[in-house]
């Protein structure tokens, strides 16, 4: 999950717009919309043109030439594929995401569901990620070189590195197989939701919240360290309030940005983690309708759930631009 | 400190990471035949299966043995190939100018994708096989390799050094490679840990994912993914491939973190 390790934000928007909110909003949103187009169009470029196109893919390889240029002309795929993106997006703008070249069902309608149990997968992710990534951070920041420090840095350390399937086997082998205390299979009962079987999601969302958690850990822990070695915060210990009164009073209050920042930014890692995870435990989400999609060469599909992926990853890094504007300025 | 004398105060670290790099690379030589089935699927370790089968009977301990080479060469030789791409790049981009401007653009519009997405739709894309796959992982890293040398030649742009090295005649790429590479080795060469550790993990989870980017099912990744389900009846089906990629990414991930903090120091 290196991916992380190093993260930070892309460029920062221009610097003089930094004390003109509005103005600053109006240009992040124009940057990272153009930023997610660019890399949309890549994803459409790789999916819909690199392998073959779609009509050669109906046709199979024994396909006259004639009969191909009839198809591709019929389908839209003659024309450059900056039109063909073009138009899809246009499509997509006024709300049609097309059908599924597999079943023929709506994509909005496909992706209803998996949407809704993503969204519930992440929230959860988001609970572990600030017990792990920001109590655990706080708590390493302030015992800064004692054991507790050290323990929470190495397993955090040694989570960032750990690819997700091979943390999300560990845990269902021993919470699953040896402990029978969940269950190592989240899929769910035609028609069922998450609300009936809730349990489904401890697994997957601890696996993405402890390594996202993880890189979120470390960021914590230097911003709360660097803070607490300042001298009113020694001085407020050293007359006698409690540590929690001091943390929750006198260091959070000046350490809740770039915090906030940090946690920004695990929203783009949760994305890209929840692919391979649903894949783990047969979860039903997104992740799982993209990865089926790309090989289905299903391109409305695929599209469709890359462009939402996509569009909460870049919104990730403009909240967390936003949010670092204060103190980088 | 040089990256030599920090590699030099963690003698064990580094002596673990390259038992372990060698050990992937040499042991196939020795492993027996992993493609014939021997047994029911899902056996437990029995006399001669010392870790039992998988999913189609095939020797777990065979395959645990095969399976590491190519995802760790793959990783290895991109990670070369990333880096080499990615500080050019990124000297490039650190440069004022349209074209670099323009570079910089889509190298930020590579940046808010996943790199897991990208790495799945470009095996997709452009199929498997060693070289490709190769090119890929170097394709999906070179933009991380090149924002952080960005970083890095940015500041030094304006230093006295480089400035009296320009104001001595010398043109902008002789003073990038003669003055300015010696000072960022340090940092791309503990960074370059970093982007083996990423291409490592960008292989193995193509692969779990069903992507094939190796050509075949043989790597510890699709073995995790294959043996998820008989986890109840051999679960070293799943966990030896499991440990054996920790292995290679955790003390690896170690000492590339002690490597940037005090090389940067």
């Amino acid at each position: 999950m290196t991916e992380a390790v190093s993260v930070s934000v892309v460029q920062p928007a221009r610097r003089r717009l930094h004390h003109a909110p509005g103005l600053f909003v109006l240009s992040a949103v124009v940057r990272y919309s153009c930023l997610g187009l660019v890399a949309l169009f890549g994803v459409y470029f790789a999916v819909a043109v690199l392998p073959g196109d779609a009509a050669s893919q109906k046709l199979g390889l024994g396909a006259s030439p004639d009969a191909l240029a009839a198809l591709r002309a019929e389908m839209g795929l003659d024309r450059p594929v900056l039109m063909q993106f073009a138009s899809w997006l246009a499509d997509a703008a006024q709300g049609n995401w097309g059908t599924s070249a597999a079943t023929g069902a709506g994509v909005t309608e496909l992706l209803h569901g998996p949407v809704q149990r993503s969204l519930a997968l992440t929230a959860i992710v988001f609970v572990f990620v600030g017990l792990f990534g920001v109590c655990g951070g706080i708590v390493a920041g302030m015992r800064e070189g004692k054991h507790t420090d050290r323990a929470l840095s190495s397993v955090a350390l040694a989570a960032i590195c750990t690819p997700e399937f091979v943390l999300g086997t560990a845990l269902v082998f021993l919470f699953a197989t040896v402990l029978g205390w969940l269950p190592a299979i989240s899929s769910l009962p035609a028609g069922g939701s998450v609300a009936d079987r809730p349990e489904v999601l401890i697994l997957p969302a601890l696996t993405i919240g402890l390594i996202g958690g993880a890189t979120l850990l470390r960021q914590v822990r230097a911003v709360v360290a660097t803070e607490a070695s300042r001298p009113h915060i020694e001085a407020a210990l050293l007359s006698g309030f409690s540590t929690m009164h001091v943390v929750t009073r006198h260091l959070l209050p000046n350490a809740l940005a770039p915090i906030a920042q940090a946690a920004a930014m695990v929203l783009p890692y949760v994305v890209g983690g929840a692919v391979v995870v649903e894949r783990v435990f047969a979860y039903p989400g997104l992740g799982s309708v993209l990865v089926a999609a790309i090989p289905n060469r299903d391109v409305n599909v695929a599209m469709g759930s890359a462009s939402i992926l996509i569009a909460v990853s870049v919104f990730g890094y403009a909240v967390a631009d936003f949010l670092g504007r204060g103190h980088r300025a | 400190m040089t990256v030599l004398a920090a590699l030099r105060h963690h003698k064990l670290l580094v002596a673990t990471v390259v038992l372990v790099l060698l050990a992937t690379l040499i042991a196939p030589v020795f492993a027996a035949d992993g493609t014939r089935t021997l047994a029911a699927s899902f056996s437990p370790p029995a006399p001669g299966l010392l870790l039992g089968t998988d999913g189609l009977g095939r020797d777990v301990f065979a395959r645990l043995l095969s399976g590491g080479r190519d995802l760790v060469l793959v990783a290895a030789v991109s990670t070369v190939v990333a880096i080499c791409v990615g500080a050019a790049l990124g000297i490039f981009v650190a440069h004022p100018g349209v074209v670099s401007a323009a570079a910089r653009w889509i190298l930020d519009a590579v940046l808010v994708v996943p790199a897991m997405l990208t790495m799945m739709v470009l095996v997709f894309g452009l199929g498997a096989g060693l070289t490709t796959v190769i090119l890929i992982t170097a394709a999906v890293s070179a933009p991380f390799v090149a924002r952080f040398v960005r970083s890095l030649v940015l500041p030094l742009r304006g230093s006295e050094f480089v400035l009296a090295a320009r104001n001595g005649g010398d043109a902008s790429a002789v003073v990038m490679v003669r003055e300015v590479l010696p000072v960022i080795a340090g940092p791309i060469a503990a960074d370059a840990g970093a982007r083996f550790v990423g291409a490592v993990y960008l292989v193995a989870s193509a692969s779990f994912l069903g992507f094939d980017p190796l050509g075949a099912d043989a790597d510890w990744a699709s073995a995790v993914q294959t043996g998820l389900q008989g986890l109840s009846l051999n679960p070293w089906a799943v966990l030896a491939p499991a440990g054996a990629i920790a292995a290679v990414t955790v003390p690896a991930n170690l000492l590339v973190d002690r490597l940037i903090r005090e090389v940067s120091r």
